[in-house]
């Protein structure tokens, strides 16, 4: 167990059950720990990242027409010297995870011992890989993270129209691989027009592989999918039918995790959630900056994986983390956002919705989401109407 | 997942007693391998009557220890 203090007291980082717990200062006291120094002057964020993003390569020989990396067969990767000297400086920082990526990860020759170094140095680090290479002993290797997800835009034909190359089959022997091997495993589900219809048959597939979890991501304008993302983003129609259809997915598979990624959450809160609860699951909308920061193939830091908005090296992003201006801009957002945000329930967890995608269609990035449901309503002088789930 | 957390929590804190004011303030649950973004679960979260609220029922298994007769651990 690890605890760190923070303006409203600790986190504390469990690995049995896997979870980050938030206490007051009380629970800090009860837990034997001394009072957390920010309870007199306050940072206003986290004191460091609970999860970096540290790709080890943006190497990769699949050429994913959609790739958020724009990842190819000799782009960059770092030594294994700068990434030992990452996981030292996030460390030092308190960084409770570290999310190993790429480009595909299993391609660097490092990738063990960085995650074994992550280990040592009171980090889980974890994987996301696209399952090419990963062999019965390269699985056996996995489980030195705490969780491997393998990236699975759908079956046959729906993840060759994602991916551009019949790689499904690659990912789920990859997934019963893992599963093999004892390795908590689940995949990772880019969501666009092309995946649309293929979500629940690739969520069974995944549930009769043993898999513990989907994770939804939204189809982001970056890297490569920059080029398309008109024709792949979700229509407002399809952002309306989120919620309805993850919750009969849930029901449908009771030992799968469902799960939606930060840019997904405006989505999410369509369905009138109540805001107490979102906050009390931990729920993440942008935490760029705050909960989350990044660290590309070429050691640059960034507030989160789709921005290009940099922090400077990691060095700087270590040194910098309570006054940078970068990252004070990312983390102010929610605070001076402007309407329909500024008045919205959701505002203190969703925090305006997708930089990345409001920055595409806008040219800024800091505006409310220009694919949010509320939004959309707001912007045609229309009051919203939340989107209608069964409650038991 | 509740007992889990509890039980975790006690074995840090020892002999000692929850604090009758001590609270929970939010339990993010599983670990993010999604090397792009951050993830939540949404299994948990339109079913509250059955799920309830992770968060403010280990404050309630909390306090509920803390009330437990000496002995009685289960």
């Amino acid at each position: 167990m690890r605890l760190r203090h923070e303006d409203f007291g600790a986190i504390v980082a469990l690995e049995e059950p896997p979870a980050l717990i938030h206490v007051d200062h009380a629970l800090v006291a009860w837990l034997g720990h001394p009072p957390s120094p920010f309870a007199d002057a306050p940072l206003g964020h986290l004191s460091a990242p609970t999860e970096v993003h540290l790709m080890v390569t943006n190497r990769c020989p699949a050429a994913c027409p959609g790739c958020y990396t724009a990842a190819t067969p000799d782009g960059d990767e770092p030594g294994e010297a700068e990434l030992l000297d990452a996981v030292d400086r996030l460390a030092g920082l308190g960084v409770f995870h570290l999310a190993l990526g790429g480009g595909e990860s299993l391609l660097h020759p490092a990738l063990f011992r960085v995650a074994a170094h992550a280990r040592a140095r009171g980090l889980v680090p974890n994987l996301t890989t696209s399952g090419l290479g990963l062999t019965p002993a390269l699985a056996q290797a996995c489980r030195v993270f705490g969780q491997v997800n393998v990236s699975l835009d759908g079956l046959d034909a729906t993840y060759r129209a994602s991916r551009g190359y019949d790689g499904a089959e690659t990912a789920l022997r990859a997934l019963a691989r893992l599963g093999e091997a004892g390795v908590p495993c689940g995949v990772n589900y880019v969501l666009s027009q092309a995946t649309w219809e293929g979500l629940e048959a690739t969520a069974a597939r995944v549930a009769e592989l043993g898999g513990n979890q989907i994770e939804i991501l939204r189809f982001k304008p970056a890297g490569r999918g920059r080029s398309d993302y008109e024709r792949l983003a979700l229509s407002e129609a399809q952002a309306r039918q989120l919620t309805p259809r993850l919750l009969a997915l849930t029901a449908s598979h009771p030992g799968l995790q469902v799960k939606v990624d930060c840019s997904l959450v405006p989505f999410l809160c369509a369905a009138d959630p109540e805001p107490a609860l979102l906050q009390a699951l931990g729920v993440y909308g942008c935490e760029a900056g705050n909960a989350l920061a990044s660290v590309d193939a070429g050691g640059r830091a960034t507030p989160c994986s789709f921005v290009d908005d940099a922090v400077g090296t990691v060095a700087e992003l270590a040194d910098g983390w309570r006054s940078h201006p970068t990252l004070a801009r990312w983390r102010a957002y929610a605070d001076t956002a402007p309407a329909p945000c500024r008045g919205c329930a959701y505002r203190a967890v969703c925090k305006g919705g997708c930089k990345v995608v409001t920055r595409h269609r806008q040219g800024d990035w800091f505006a409310p989401d220009p694919e949010c449901p509320r939004v959309l309503a707001h912007r045609r002088g229309e009051a919203f109407v939340p989107v209608a789930i069964g409650r038991p | 997942m509740t007992d889990p957390i509890l039980q975790a929590l006690q074995a840090a804190a020892g002999d000692a007693p929850p604090p009758p004011q001590g609270r929970v303030l939010a339990v993010k649950l599983g670990y993010n391998p999604n090397s792009s973004s951050v993830g939540s679960v949404v299994s948990l979260l339109f079913w509250s009557a059955t799920a309830g609220a992770l968060a403010l029922n280990l404050t309630a298994a909390l306090l509920a220890k803390r009330r437990e007769p000496p002995g009685d651990e289960g």
